[in-house]
């Protein structure tokens, strides 16, 4: 019944579309039936009809916008407005990214500090000789990769820890080879740390990167039977979070962990 | 079986959607690993070689290949001089004295090497060349650099020393190094990749210093 009736009605609105055509030439009875319609639909928050009517009581412009044009402005403001959001969205993440990737320092005391934050902004060398003289931990392992021709940072940084007063016997410099990955490396570390017959370890890494490492390690040493705790220098911290989305070197290192994290997540043996 | 009628079909706005994203989707999957490949040639520069005043080999290189191709140029006589670069670490050692003793290791006369020091990026590294370039009255030079990093630091260079002449001339691609072929299957590969079009962007539009 209700469909019979919405047909005729349809019928009806057809009819009248071709009388404002002036498909029949009565065109007064199509003013009056687009009136009735424009009194209709004053109340609707249309985007189409607020457009025809400003198309239409604009001066010396046609009457009526064609509908896809309509339908294309449509679908372009609601581009314009996902773009929008999107652009505030990558913003706020960008600004978020110290809080989303530096965890809390965790200092637990162990048999071992793994030392990795060794590079030329860090002033981690001071932090680990500190919780050294505080007996955290007995022993120290500074451990890097090559970063130029036969040139191995923790040897360096073994040298310096020996210098602000841990004793030689108490330091060791490990090697590492040049890996795509941490997650690949992270065997030969626990490897090393077992053969000790250390059982706790303190890992000091770089701010940025300890969400990260503090989600991914203890996976791979306590598998073996090792506890681990992630921590870094809280003087790293905070020289790295000053000021930092306008300095080359903070920016390359967040967005760069950023890479890191996200790329490790599609590498099966970076995962 | 009755044929699929013509007509309903092209009035389906339904299908001949489904038939345009099925048709893009295709194309898409055929082309991307195409455009991907040409992508990250396109961060290749390599010139012809041409005699110049001297070779700079661009820090950043934990493998030296940079060095290497540097000490290689030098000894088939494309210039008679070359600079490495390198950054200070807190206890007192420079990655650039390394790639120097790493040079001479090379067959490279300690007398024709110099240090830029202190460079933490490519715009950097730039200026401080373009500074020793003036002070020894050099004109032209053959910059050597990993190949993803060619094009952009040729570039940055050029942008410094507008008056001087360069040429690129990088490191061979291929494993351990990076490779524009298929990058994205090698987890290495595809930071760098994707590390360099941000550098890129970022090189363009003037950001970070």
């Amino acid at each position: 019944m209700r469909r019979k009736d919405m047909e005729t009605e349809r019928r009806r609105d057809g009819e009248t579309e071709r009388q404002c055509d002036g498909a029949t030439g009565r065109l007064g009875d199509g003013v009056t039936e687009r009136q009735r319609d424009g009194e209709k639909d004053r109340n609707r928050l249309s985007f189409s009809l607020s457009l025809r009517r400003l198309v239409a009581r604009s001066p010396g412009r046609p009457v009526s916008l064609s509908p896809s044009i309509v339908r294309r402005r449509k679908w372009m403001r609601r581009a314009l407005i996902s773009l929008s959001l999107l652009s505030a969205l990558c913003v706020a993440f960008f600004f978020a990214l110290p809080a989303l990737l530096i965890a809390p320092a965790n200092v637990a005391p162990s048999d071992v500090i793994l030392h990795f934050s060794i590079s030329p902004q860090s002033r981690a060398d001071e932090y680990v000789a500190e919780l050294y003289r505080r007996s955290v931990a007995r022993k120290i392992v500074c451990v890097s990769s090559q970063v130029s021709w036969e040139l191995y940072p923790g040897d360096y940084a073994r040298e310096h820890l020996i210098a602000l007063g841990v004793p030689a016997d108490d330091v060791i410099s490990m090697r590492l080879p040049i890996e795509p990955c941490a997650a690949v490396n992270l065997p030969r570390i626990v490897e090393f740390v077992k053969s000790h017959g250390w059982r706790n370890a303190l890992m000091i890494t770089s701010p940025e990167g300890s969400r990260y490492a503090a989600r991914l390690i203890p996976r791979y040493f306590e598998r073996e039977g090792v506890a681990i705790a992630v921590s870094y220098a809280p003087e790293d911290k905070e020289e790295l979070t000053r000021n930092w989305s306008r300095t080359h070197w903070k920016t390359q290192r967040f967005v760069g962990e950023v890479m890191s994290f996200t790329l490790d997540m599609f590498y099966s043996e970076c995962r | 079986m009755a044929p699929f009628p013509l007509n309903k079909f092209r009035r389906s706005w339904l299908a001949q959607r489904g038939v345009f994203v099925f048709a893009f989707l295709l194309t898409g999957y055929f082309l991307t690993p195409f455009l991907l490949n040409k992508m990250a040639e396109g961060l290749i520069r390599d010139d012809r070689l041409v005699k110049a005043d001297v070779i700079v080999a661009l820090g950043g290189d934990n493998r030296c290949n940079r060095e290497k191709r540097a000490a290689e140029l030098y000894r088939q006589g494309w210039a008679n001089n070359v600079v490495v670069s390198g950054i200070k670490y807190p206890w007192g050692f420079h990655t650039g004295d390394a790639a120097r003793a790493y040079v001479i290791s090379q067959g490279v006369p300690q007398e024709k090497i110099s240090v830029i020091r202190d460079t933490l990026n490519t715009r950097a590294e730039a200026k401080a060349l373009e500074a020793l370039m003036r002070e020894r009255g050099w004109n032209s030079a053959i910059i050597v650099t990993s190949a993803f990093h060619s094009r952009r630091a040729t570039y940055t260079i050029e942008k410094t020393a507008r008056d001087l002449t360069f040429y690129s001339s990088p490191t061979p691609t291929g494993h351990p190094e990076w490779a524009p072929r298929a990058w994205w299957t090698r987890r290495d590969d595809v930071y760098l990749t994707v590390r360099e079009f941000i550098s890129w962007a970022n090189t363009l539009i003037g950001g970070w210093q």
